[in-house]
């Protein structure tokens, strides 16, 4: 489905090259559920905004779907990363000022939806985290576990077939982090969806089907 | 999706209530002024008083004269006896009205000296004009003709001289000459200065028929036709008989005489341009109105940009989320010039509110007599076009600038 190959990234400033990505070639298939590790400033978060289309390779080529991403101009490359892909952030990303409905909703704004089938969606997605009670709240009501599965039903709500998730446990406790990765596997046993998530238990990166170990820009190691 | 935009805007407004305040003071205040001022043009330009009729009269009110060594040149405007002896022969124009040029009136009233304004009119004056007649008639054309001792007076004078006493009938003295009130009119405002004045009288009952032997000086006409299209004709002809068949009284010092006959917008134009040939300035004086709001309008909206873009930085992690969920960049700029319309209106609501009462306070002072201070639906358009462009002006930029942020460093607020 994603397609990675020779990806260098390097960032440039004043002076000073700092290699994020060194030659790193990955292929994601289709409803595989992927956990990424490595030291913090790795270039794990990079990686993840790469496969995601949030930003681009300074070499290297990425396809999506065996069509090079390169190819699309910034519209097509936004309405993709709208149809086909969903994020989930550590620290949640949440508009603060809009109720968790409109937040869970915000995906669909960009597609030719009425309001009213929004809602149902945004509900839906509510519901897969239980929190469909909660929609009519504001996110700086919710407990940490509550605001990260908010942001999950936003990730999922135009049913991505992809979804990055980056240290989604990481601003958690144990407990809330166990509920998110619950959730993930449901998601990844019923609704096939891909996932690929950053993170550095080395328990819950277990419980995926592969895992991709990295250090210093590098892959240094998948292990099935 | 708007409504989504707008719910955001609304929240970020009341979230940054220090923000909100300083933009919306801004846009209120410059919106007040350019409303008030847009008023009293619009007033100018759009009589709602008795020169409501404007599109249907042309004007003679400037005249030069040159000699003929050249040597010396006159400006003012006609005497009697220029408009006698020239605009008078005009056959295009319905009706002719000849006027003097306002004059100072004093009266003693219980040992109080009272000043007015006086216009001398003929009777088609009353016919050309639309005032509005609170009591009384006009005067007719046999009593113009016999040089009747008669005034119609406006309210103001009225209550001056009568207070809430009958004027009807009653005698009132100004310039040592006596006339009878037969009619009173509401008040007109300064700036229709073919109708301003406080008393009107038959200029046939000036003291002295010395008026009707200068040819420069004092005087103004007005040339009518019902139909608003033949007033290009009557200029022609008047430019006409000015080049080709000028009756002078002195040709050695009156030998060239220009003039022209001038709508109430030429004539406006003319007093800032200063011109006396055929092209009057209505695009100069346009162009520096325009200008001028323009220019008005530069100091807010450069505030409001750098507003706008500080408020970016801080919604940085907002745009972030929007764009990796699929916003394009030209959905940015459309949420974000939502959002400023959104403020804009906001600011344009409280202008319109703050001018109302600026203007309503102006008309209760009786500041100036006659001022119509509702805000007609020519102001009400203006307002909104601002509004509107305010708006844009102050988003496009920032918008443009948020919708150019790298979605990564967006979202870690690094921008």
């Amino acid at each position: 489905m994603l397609t990675l190959k020779n990806i260098h990234k390097t960032y440039q400033t004043d002076k000073i090259e700092t290699i994020a990505l060194n030659d790193i070639s990955i292929q994601i298939e289709k409803g595989e559920f992927i956990a990424v590790m490595g030291p913090s400033g790795c270039g794990k978060s990079t990686l993840l905004n790469i496969m995601g289309l949030l930003d681009v390779p300074s070499s290297g080529r990425v396809f999506l779907s065996g069509n090079p991403i390169e190819s699309y101009k910034d519209r097509e490359v936004a309405r993709i990363r709208n149809e086909r892909v969903g994020f989930i952030f550590q620290s949640f990303h949440l508009i603060p000022d809009l109720r968790v409905l409109d937040n869970v909703e915000l995906p669909m704004l960009y597609r030719k939806v009425s309001a009213k089938q929004r809602r149902i969606l945004a509900s839906e997605a509510l519901e897969k985290v239980g929190l469909q009670a909660r929609m009519d709240h504001f996110p700086s009501q919710l407990s940490g576990g509550q605001q990260q599965r908010v942001a999950i039903a936003r990730a999922i709500v135009g049913n991505p077939e992809l979804l990055l998730a980056d240290e989604p446990t990481g601003n958690l406790d144990s407990h809330m982090g166990e509920e998110i990765m619950q959730i993930l596997e449901r998601l990844h046993r019923e609704e096939q969806t891909s996932i690929v998530m950053v993170t550095h238990d080395e328990q819950l990166a277990r419980r995926t089907g592969r895992i991709l170990r990295m250090h210093d820009g590098h892959l240094i190691g998948v292990a099935a | 999706m708007i409504r989504n935009y707008l719910l955001t805007a609304w929240k970020v407004l009341l979230r940054r209530k220090a923000f909100t305040f300083i933009s919306l003071f801004g846009i209120t205040l410059t919106l007040t002024i350019l409303l008030v001022c847009s008023t009293v043009l619009d007033n100018t330009l759009f009589p709602q008083g008795p020169q409501r009729t404007s599109s249907n009269f042309l004007q003679v009110q400037r005249v030069k004269t040159v000699s003929a060594d050249k040597n010396s040149t006159w400006r003012s405007g006609p005497g009697f006896k220029f408009l006698s002896l020239n605009v008078a022969r005009l056959a295009s124009p319905e009706k002719i009205s000849f006027f003097s040029m306002n004059e100072r009136g004093t009266s003693f009233l219980a040992g109080q000296k009272l000043i007015n304004t006086i216009k001398r009119t003929d009777a088609i004056y009353w016919e050309i004009l639309d005032f509005d007649f609170i009591e009384g008639r006009v005067f007719s054309k046999s009593e113009f003709e016999r040089g009747a001792m008669v005034c119609v007076i406006n309210k103001s004078t009225k209550g001056e001289f009568f207070k809430d006493g009958q004027a009807m009938g009653q005698r009132l003295v100004v310039n040592n000459q006596s006339f009878e009130v037969i009619g009173v009119v509401e008040d007109v405002p300064f700036f229709e200065d073919v109708a301003f004045a406080d008393i009107w009288v038959p200029y046939t009952s000036s003291a002295s028929t010395q008026y009707r032997e200068n040819f420069m000086g004092g005087w103004a006409a007005l040339l009518y036709h019902p139909n608003p299209k033949m007033l290009q004709d009557i200029k022609e002809e008047y430019a006409q008989i000015l080049k080709d068949d000028l009756k002078t009284t002195d040709p050695e010092r009156f030998a060239v005489c220009y003039s022209t006959a001038d709508s109430m917008l030429e004539r406006i134009a003319r007093t800032f341009s200063g011109s006396m040939d055929e092209e009057s300035g209505i695009g100069l004086l346009f162009t520096m109105l325009a200008l001028l709001a323009l220019g008005f309008m530069v100091l807010p909206s450069i505030n409001l940009i750098n507003l706008n873009i500080s408020r970016i930085l801080e919604r940085s992690s907002e745009i972030g989320i929007r764009k990796a969920f699929g916003a394009s960049s030209r959905e940015l700029v459309f949420q974000f010039l939502v959002e400023n319309l959104l403020i804009t209106t906001l600011g344009g609501l409280l202008g319109l509110l703050f001018s109302w009462l600026i203007l309503f306070q102006i008309d209760q002072s009786g500041l100036i007599p006659g001022f119509q201070y509702h805000i007609s639906l020519h102001v009400l358009l203006y307002g909104l076009g601002l509004v509107f462009v305010f708006g844009v002006v102050s988003g496009v930029y920032p918008a443009y600038r948020m919708s150019k942020l790298h979605p990564v460093n967006a979202l870690k607020g690094s921008v």
